[in-house]
Parts: C-alpha cells; sequence; structure tokens
C-alpha cells in the first residue's frame, strides 16, 4: 500500500498554467495537503485553455490533469484582508511553490523574505524559465520557448529527423519539469526534518531540458563521431541489435538487444522460428553478427514483414532480449503493464475523464489513489474555517468584496 | 550555498548502464554517500561502452555523466564472501538502488526480504522497464526501447514531423527518468524520518515517459481536435504567438507570448522597430490579433528575415514577452543562463571532461559541488576498511581471490 509518502505536509500553491502546478500535483500524489491558490478576478489561466470554463468540473483537461488531489482556495493578494490570509496559511504550512516571477513576488509581498519573516521553516520553491540567476533571471518562460526550443531540444529534434523547421514539441516539458521539481523539493523537506536547516529550492525549464538532452549536450563537445543521441542515426550503419523493423501492417518494433548476448539471440532465432540463423557461420557469434549486421538486418526485414505487430507482439513476448512496439499515446491507455503498474488508469467515478497520467513512481509498489481536480474555489470555504479560524459571517463579507472566491 | 539535502545518508547503488545510475548520481549531487557495486569480472558495461576503458580516467563519458559524486567498489556477489561483504554494508546504508531483474535480485540474494532481514529501515528502490505488476515484470527494458518505443515517444515524434520511420531519441530518457526515481527515494526517506516506515520505490522508464507525453495521451482519448502535444502543427493554422520565426542566417527564434498580452505586443513593436503594428487597426487589440494572426505572422516573417539570431537576441534581450533561441546542443553551454546557474559547467580539474551537465535543482540558488565519477574500483579499499572493517592483509586476500577488485 502506498501509505503517503507527504502525510502531514502543508503546501501552498501559488502557481499558474503547467510547469509548477505539475510540481504540486506530485506532492498531491504523494500524500501533502496541496492547496491552489488562485486569484478570484483571474483564475488559473489553465483552467479556461482550449475550450475549459470555471464551472463545476468544467475545468480544461490539462488543468485537471496538472492539479489533481489538490484544494483549490480563490484568494485576492492584491487586498491587504487577502494577503493578511496569505499569511495565516504560511504559518500553517511547510512548502510555498510559486511560478510567480520576482516583480511579482516583491509587489505582492510574499518573496522569500516576506514569507520567511513570518515562518522561518517555510521550504520555498519557486521555478522560473532558466534559472534565479543570470542576467535574464526576471524574464518569464514557458516550455516551448524556455525547455524545447532554448534547452535545445527542438533542435535535437531537427536533427535526428532531418526536418528543416523546429517541430512541434515531444512530450510535455511542463510536466517533466514539474516531476523532477517535485523530487527537489522532498530532498530540502528531509533535510528540514534531519537538521532544522531550510533550503530555497529553485529548478527551471531550461535546466531540466539540459538534463534531458545531457548526452547531447556533452557529446557536441567530444570528437566528432563521438558523441551519441541527438544525431541523425541512418540505418544501413545501425546494427541488427538496435534498430526497429516494420510489420505488414506498416507499424514498427524496435530491438533493443544491447550487447547482443548468445543466448538472447538463440532465443530470439527460435520465437521467429528462424533456427537455422543460430549456425549460420554469418551470425553464429557475436562478432559475426556485427560483422555482418547489414545481412542480418535485411533477413529480419523479411521476417517481421511477413506478420502485423499484433502478432509479433505475441510471439515475441516470452523472448529474453529487449523490444518493444513503437506505440502512439492512444494505444498507452491500453497497455497492460501501463495499466498493472497504474502509470495510466480509467476512473469510474469521474465523468469526462477519459483517462488518468500518474507520477512515475511507485511506493510500496503502489501508484497511489490519484483523486480528481479541484473546481475553482471548491474548498475556499473549508480552508477558511479550518485553517484560518474566519467564521461563515466573515467568509460572506470577503466574497462579496471578491477577496475570496 | 547548496549544503547537501542528503548528508548523512548512504545509498547502495548495484545498477548498472543509465536510467538507476543515473538516480544515484541525483543523490550524490544531493549529498549522499553513494556506492556503485560493481562485478569485478564484468564491470558495468558504460564504462566501456563506445570506446571507454577500465584504466584511471577511461570509463565513457556517458559512465561519468551518470555517475558522478560516487565512490566506486568492485565485489563479486556470487561468492558467499562477497555476499556476506554486502550484508555487512546493508546493515549501516539508507538506500539499496537497483536495476537488476527479480531473477538475479533473488539468485544472488539481494532481493527485497534478503536485505530488510539484515535491515529492516531499508529503502529498497528498484527501477524496471515497464514496472514491478503485471504480466511483463519479470522482463528487461531499455530507453530505446521501453521509454522511447513502447513509451508513445517516438511515434509523437514521427507525428510532430511527419517522418514515416522512427527517428532516434530525443534527448535521453534514462537520465530524466533517474532524475524522478531520484526524488521519490527522497519522499521515501522523508517519509521514514518522520514515521520510522521504509517504503519500496519502484520507478519505470516506461511510466516515466507516459508522465512525460500525458497530455498526448490524455488528449488521444478526447474528441477529435481537442488533443494537445504529439500532433502536426500545421504554420498556416498557428498564432503569431506561438511560433517559430526565421532569422536572416537561417536559424529560428520560437515566440512564446501565451495569452498574447497588450503590453507584451507593444512591447515587442517597440523593440523591433515597428512601432506602426501598435496602431494598425488589424492588430491594436489582442482580439484583432487573433483573427489577423496569419496576417501578422507574414509582417513578422519579414522583419525577422532581416537580421541575424544573434542579433535578435541582443535586440529582444529585454522584451516583456517570453521567446527563446532554437538552440542547438553545442550552443547549450555558451548560454548565459545555463552558466549563471551551474545547469552546465566547465570543469577546471578535469583533464578530458570537457563539460559537465548538472541535476536541474538548486538548493538555495546553488545547483552543487559536482565531483568527478570514480575510476574502477578506486574506492574499494577504503570503503571495505572503514565500512566493513577489514584489514589490509584479508583486502589482498580478497583482491587476489577476484573477489574485489
Amino acid at each position: 500500500m502506498n501509505e503517503g509518502m507527504l502525510d502531514g505536509i502543508r503546501v501552498l500553491d501559488l502557481t499558474m498554467w503547467a510547469f509548477c502546478p505539475s510540481a504540486a500535483r506530485v506532492l498531491a500524489e504523494w500524500g501533502a495537503d496541496v492547496i491552489h491558490i488562485e486569484n478570484p478576478n483571474a483564475p488559473d489561466p489553465m483552467r479556461i485553455f482550449s475550450g475549459g470554463s470555471l464551472e463545476p468540473n468544467g475545468a480544461a483537461w490539462m488543468f485537471k490533469h496538472y492539479n489533481r488531489g489538490k484544494r483549490s482556495l480563490a484568494l485576492n493578494l492584491a487586498s491587504d484582508e487577502g494577503r493578511e490570509m496569505l499569511y495565516e496559511l504560511v504559518r500553517k504550512s511547510d512548502v510555498f511553490i510559486t511560478s510567480f516571477l520576482p516583480k511579482t513576488r516583491i509587489k505582492l509581498g510574499f518573496d522569500v523574505e516576506d514569507l520567511k519573516k513570518i515562518n522561518p521553516k517555510l521550504i520555498y520553491a519557486k521555478g522560473t524559465g532558466a534559472g534565479p540567476l543570470g542576467p535574464e533571471n526576471l524574464r518569464g518562460g514557458y516550455d516551448a520557448a524556455s525547455w524545447w526550443s532554448r534547452g535545445s531540444l527542438s533542435s535535437a529534434a531537427m536533427a535526428v529527423t532531418r526536418t528543416d523547421t523546429p517541430p512541434g514539441m515531444v512530450g510535455h516539458g511542463d510536466g517533466m519539469s514539474g516531476a523532477v521539481f517535485a523530487g527537489g523539493i522532498c530532498a530540502a523537506l528531509l533535510k528540514r526534518e534531519r537538521t532544522g536547516e531550510v533550503a530555497v529550492v529553485d529548478s527551471s525549464l531550461m535546466g531540466t531540458a539540459a538534463w534531458f538532452n545531457a548526452p547531447a549536450i556533452i557529446g557536441a563537445q567530444l570528437a566528432p563521431g563521438a558523441g551519441m543521441l541527438g544525431s541523425y542515426v541512418d540505418r544501413s550503419v545501425s546494427q541488427w541489435s538496435g534498430t526497429w523493423y516494420k510489420t505488414s501492417d506498416t507499424r514498427f518494433i524496435y530491438m533493443s538487444y544491447l550487447g547482443d548476448h548468445q543466448d538472447e539471440f538463440e532465443d530470439l532465432a527460435r520465437l521467429i522460428e528462424r533456427e537455422e540463423l543460430i549456425t549460420d557461420p554469418r551470425f553464429d557469434s557475436t562478432a559475426n553478427r556485427m560483422a555482418n549486421s547489414q545481412e542480418l538486418m535485411a533477413i529480419l526485414d523479411g521476417v517481421f514483414a511477413t506478420k502485423s505487430l499484433a502478432d509479433w507482439k505475441t510471439i515475441l513476448l516470452p523472448s529474453k532480449g529487449v523490444w518493444a512496439p513503437v506505440q502512439n499515446a492512444a494505444e498507452m491507455t491500453d497497455d497492460p503493464m501501463a495499466i498493472a503498474n497504474g502509470m495510466i488508469r480509467k476512473p469510474a467515478n469521474e465523468p469526462g475523464t477519459p483517462v488518468v497520467v500518474m507520477p512515475p513512481v511507485m511506493f510500496n509498489e503502489d501508484a497511489g489513489p490519484g483523486k480528481p481536480a479541484p473546481d475553482f474555489g471548491q474548498h475556499t470555504d473549508e480552508i477558511l474555517t479550518e485553517l484560518v479560524g474566519l467564521d461563515a459571517a466573515r467568509i460572506k463579507e470577503l466574497r462579496a468584496a471578491r477577496i475570496i472566491a
């Protein structure tokens, strides 16, 4: 059972869009009480992006994905009352995570020093486009700019595909960077628990892209040809053991027989019913297969072209070596391993939510409960009653004044 | 200053290749004492991959990247003496991190229950291709297969670039998955610190790919056209505020003026010296710019093509809106923000190491010291003397019988 690694931790999540919200979702999935704070007059734009709305359950699906398991509080920080309520919450919180730029943090009174004065034990976590230091540290960032373009991934995608214009993004830099950011916050929580010392935690879209593309970035500094990843791979110079094969239904299987071990090759030959390859003098050892790789690849091309991807998936299931179907996004939802490990689940009790994707870490072999995302201001009354000690009359007043919603 | 979030934490890192080693490196960068354990007779294959060697300083650069800051112990676990030494180390360790498959873990006596008997407080962390549960939970995985192909990223790359065969990988799934895995391990450490409960932590290449590609995976289940990311984006239907512009030297600038705010547009018009656009009735409000987006894009195409990328970087530096150069991997370590924030650094004291890429987390605005990777067996004597209590004579004996190296 997943017992909530962060049970008892409270996170104030003053974030927008996707990168920092995604970090806070991971913390929520791991057991923290995460309060997503939005402006009553200008909610998180992700809620209404691409046709979403503020109606109950009406938020855009991307908002839901990056805000599951949180509570929602709508609080106007430009008012003195709103700021005082924030400070009251800060006293009762462990982590403050924000995506706001320094200028806004200072103007609205929630920069590091402001909040440290109120709660010296607070872990302050800020997500940025390109880091808190350096000549552009006041500039904003978004994933397509800071992660994909500046972070060298768009250029790597052009290189590996030989396209001559920058393509759309593969995967989502915001979500990936947020999952990493959450891990750093956990490290800081551990340090505080052990020593009482409190760190300021920073993570950036560009920094996460640099880590992701590190083999290409380091490789670019080596002698030509010594690099790895991020370059075009011509199949005519590939090894049979690390390439794709086309099936009869124009799908692809990727073979990853790294190291080309003899037992794995013999096992493969048996599974595809080509046992003669085992004793073929061109292919009877790792060294010979390497020397005759293109010939072997041509034979395997002939074999794989005879059956559909579905057939090959069944045939290769017991193989000793590593392979995978080149699977599309729609197929992920039906992958038996994705389902068994809770990477992807179909919720029974959330109309209009076809599929939930969970953070990729399991505790005690359980990916966690996976709760829904909050409606706009859904928990305002609950939070202000419980944590700020307001009564119903005061809540009504504040709502009338648009300080809360 | 980065004070080592994981100071005092010891990690036994019985891993190979890149995914799980990368998790170990992140823990090392964050202050843990990480001992990378290798077989004296069959070292981590990443050391000798692509021309590396076992000579001091000779390991492949990919090995170095994913093993910086660790100590190296060469220990044969197939021998009784070797296993006893491992168990002795387990007694004082906090984390046991492994990439080995269940069959090997059982055979060599280091599966969860074996080690929990010796140290009930041990956090056991296992990285897999596609998760510890489900029908294929005994199979191995590599990032080309489990992350890129099966995890739906290869297919997304084909779609966004309109290529008809699976391309090479963009970024490195091993490094990214290891980074996330390290975060989960920190969450489990925190839980243990608070409650004494020790969790088993799992993370997988495929699960991390699912998280990364979540918007495409969820989008694939929505009504056609509702999806986002993972699709080909025809520039003819793009908004001016979220697309690429070509420069005079055939490079690209990506504009990410999300929300198309009026003040940001006016600022841009001034920076590019086309103030007449501000009052142009086609472009004088967000609504009008959305309406006449293709016209504005054509105007901007003609503007951006007049200068080089370097010129535009200077011109646009003070802009209010978000943009970025489409940067190549080699340009990453001339990027002033990458350098200022310690994402990439050029080490002065490591001959043959042109550039170091750091984990994308800063504690107290410091990315950490960045120590070198260990040579093969570099710390065997030190570890066995200090942690296992062996004397020089015994170490000599064990080395002679290839139980250590």
